[in-house]
């Protein structure tokens, strides 16, 4: 069955961020089939008005807790396994809640894929896993179910555990322990190696990052935070993604030359803690003039998932060019997270997802029409939350 | 003197709701003359603003700013002081530090004067005072020095009197403890003419403040009303206005579930006078003006929005014969923005407090 969405002024995101103004998106299967203007639409075909619409790829958040922090609904959040300062066996798909009331959220404010799981309260947290946002299970919600190991450095775990008389007390405690699974890892022979990843064991996700399969992302606030991370990656030679990178702006040489991944945010909250008294919504422009590539992320539910959108065109506010803001939550983010080929723009062969605005998502008066995600509507409007009650 | 003239900007027109071309003149601390572009002017100082918005300096109708400070935790955190009993002895201008950094976004983001309001913990707040967002001490920086008295209902001061004494707090006793302080207050002959503010979130708080205003025939502000959508009773025969939000902030309690902009419509549409807040922290106060845009989204008309950050803001506040508006005699609190102010992406270029020029963007 074909649908085609007519008239809309179409973002695709691709290579070059091509615009189609007055377009039309064939869709089919769930699958992006043309992207084009004055398409010759087959007379079998389904047509939804979109005209004097605009059309973006689904939003993608690389950096959330959505559906695992179980804000309101749980009393003790399923983020951040605090018995212990090293989780390596911690997986994010064991404390997803597809049911929980942040996925409606995002789909409300037009974001189809998110990367989620453990907080960063331990050095080394957990799996987290990328899925998108709408679907009849987890399972079918799931793009990338070993996404990465995250860890956290700086304040968090010196502030959960230390403060609480506990290991690690110390930055310096907390880089051993991040080390401290990449070291046994590599000590192993090939058949231990081999066994351990048979046997899913704590050394496993450490293997995994080191033979490329997942990268590791790590929590880090503070420039000394960022430089630790950036040493330890070097180390043991995996793929690194610094995560917040809140004063990256201070040392942005050292972060080009690393080459590691960045997610910047969330911006636009007050710094409620000293390790990010620099935060500035400056970042994303001040990176891009660096010629950084990054995503912007809500760190949901710091900033609620479906304000996404707000936070970039924050960055465009404080300088930031307007497609290198829509990129950086839409084809970047999914680069940088190794699911480009499924999503993150609009171009024939790509999963269907994509969301409906009435102006362009920076423009105050927009409004989010529908997303969409394999071709399929998501519900979900406010209104019907409200009369619900 | 020195007399400024900002000339050629598209300058807010409070009872249009719109912009037109005018020149403002400024000497000393005041506006002097707001003036048609056509006319010829004696000034020093000329400030071409071609292109650019003038409006009044945004109003943050509540916020902690200063007295919780940014980048800091509990060093910096003078809003909330367990001892209940002589809390509405207590005032926030104590408790304030000019050179919190927020002060320097705040200005940078055209916010020029805010509501200080103690933090939600407690049931009974210290006296708010008006400030302005720039000055080396608090005492230059007021505009109304004991403004009226603040009460917080609740999970907030619920979770925090369980923190403090392991003894509970229920909503009844949050209600006792309000009409005790009251009754006081009334005991004291204090109370006459003081606005007195409610921080409540749920729809059965909100109606349990509108109760005890009635019981006691006091004007009342509700602060937050985050589920006002949802009060279906038509309420009061004592006036009812609300400072409401912010509702851009993380939802991380029932009572925030229901939050959402739609709030600034409702609102609206029920002629109930309402001005914005950031709560900073909460919020960020750099976010005052996102709170227009997001009351713009949800269907609220320009007029309405920028009034509210601006001149209704000053009458509650009871400001307005000092700020609020672009008008003679009234302090030059003045922000030029490059585009217009509820666009996503507007920036606040020039910002002037007093006729002085706080913040200009690099």
């Amino acid at each position: 069955m074909l649908t085609v969405f007519r008239g809309a002024d179409i973002y695709t995101m691709d290579d070059v961020n091509t615009i189609l103004r007055n377009a039309d998106l064939w869709v089919s299967n769930g699958k992006v089939v043309k992207v084009g203007i004055d398409t010759d639409i087959p007379s079998d075909a389904k047509i939804e008005h979109a005209e004097g619409c605009v059309i973006t790829p689904g939003l993608i958040d690389i950096h959330t807790h959505v559906g695992i922090w179980g804000e309101i609904t749980e009393k003790i959040n399923d983020a951040c396994e605090y018995s212990t300062p090293y989780t390596p066996m911690m997986r994010a798909i064991d404390g997803i809640n597809p049911r929980h009331f942040s996925f409606e959220l995002a789909r409300r404010g037009g974001v189809t894929t998110v990367q989620t799981g453990t907080g960063s309260a331990n050095p080394i947290g957990g799996v987290w896993t990328i899925l998108k946002t709408g679907g009849s299970s987890l399972q079918e919600m799931i793009i990338v179910e070993k996404s990465g190991l995250k860890g956290a450095l700086g304040e968090n775990p010196k502030n959960v555990f230390g403060q609480s008389n506990k290991a690690p007390f110390t930055r310096m405690a907390v880089a051993h322990l991040i080390r401290q699974g990449f070291q046994q890892a590599l000590s192993l022979s090939a058949s231990e190696r081999h066994e351990s990843l048979e046997n899913q064991t704590e050394l496993a996700p450490f293997i995994e990052v080191l033979e490329g399969k997942m990268p590791l992302h790590l929590h880090c606030h503070r420039a000394d935070d960022i430089a630790t991370a950036i040493r330890i990656a070097k180390e043991f030679n995996v793929k690194l993604c610094l995560e917040h990178c809140t004063e990256g702006h201070l040392m942005l040489e050292a972060i080009k030359e690393c080459g590691a991944n960045v997610t910047l945010g969330p911006f636009m909250l007050p710094a409620t803690k000293y390790e990010t008294r620099h935060l500035t919504p400056e970042a994303p422009k001040l990176f891009h003039e660096a010629g950084i590539p990054f995503a912007i992320m809500t760190d949901h539910p710091f900033i609620p998932i479906n304000y996404l959108v707000l936070c970039a065109a924050e960055a465009v506010k404080y300088g930031l060019e307007e497609v290198v803001a829509l990129r950086s939550i839409t084809s970047q983010a999914a680069k940088l997270a190794g699911i480009h080929d499924r999503i993150g723009s609009l171009e024939p062969g790509k999963d269907a997802d994509f969301v409906i605005w009435s102006h362009h998502p920076f423009h105050t008066r927009s409004n989010m029409l529908g997303a969409f995600i394999n071709g399929k509507r998501m519900d979900g409007s406010f209104a019907s939350r409200y009369e619900s009650r | 003197m020195v007399i400024t003239a900002i000339k050629n900007a598209h300058v807010f027109n409070h009872d249009i709701g719109g912009f037109s071309k005018q020149t403002v003149l400024i000497e000393d601390e005041k506006i002097t003359a707001v003036l048609s572009p056509f006319e010829n002017i004696p000034e020093d100082h000329l400030i071409d603003a071609a292109g650019f918005y003038l409006t009044p300096g945004f109003i943050d109708t509540c916020s902690q700013i200063g007295l919780k400070e940014i980048g800091i935790r509990w060093e910096g955190n003078d809003g909330y002081e367990p001892n209940e009993e002589q809390n509405s002895e207590l005032q926030v201008i104590d408790g304030i530090y000019p050179f919190d950094n927020a002060f320097k976004d705040a200005a940078a983001s055209g916010v020029t004067a805010a509501h200080i309001v103690s933090a939600p913990e407690s049931v009974v707040g210290a006296k708010t005072a008006v400030i302005h967002t720039y000055g080396k001490t608090v005492d230059e920086m007021i505009l109304h020095k004991h403004l009226g008295i603040s009460f917080s209902m609740g999970d907030i001061p619920k979770h925090a009197y369980w923190e403090k004494t392991k003894s509970p707090l229920t909503r009844m006793g949050i209600a006792q403890k309000i009409r005790t302080a009251l009754k006081q207050l009334q005991h004291a002959n204090k109370l006459k003419g003081i606005p007195i503010f409610i921080r409540s979130h749920r729809a059965d708080d909100i109606a349990t403040a509108v109760r005890i205003a009635e019981e006691f025939k006091l004007p009342i502000s509700l602060i937050h009303a985050t589920e006002y959508p949802v009060v279906t009773r038509s309420p009061v025969d004592q006036p009812l206005s609300v400072i409401a939000g912010p509702c851009f902030q993380p939802i991380e309690r029932g009572e925030l579930q229901h939050l959402d902009p739609t709030l600034y419509s409702v609102l609206f549409e029920q002629g109930v006078p309402f001005t914005f807040a950031t709560d900073h922290p909460v919020s960020s106060v750099t976010h005052l003006q996102l709170e227009g845009a997001l009351a713009l989204k949800a269907g609220v008309p320009e007029k309405i929005i920028l009034n509210g950050l601006t001149r209704d803001a000053a009458k509650l506040l009871r400001i307005d014969q000092q700020t609020g508006s672009i008008q003679q005699g009234l302090f030059a609190d003045l922000v030029l923005w490059n585009k217009h102010p509820l666009e996503l992406t507007a920036r606040a270029v020039r910002t002037f407090i007093k006729g002085k020029e706080v913040y200009r963007e690099e």
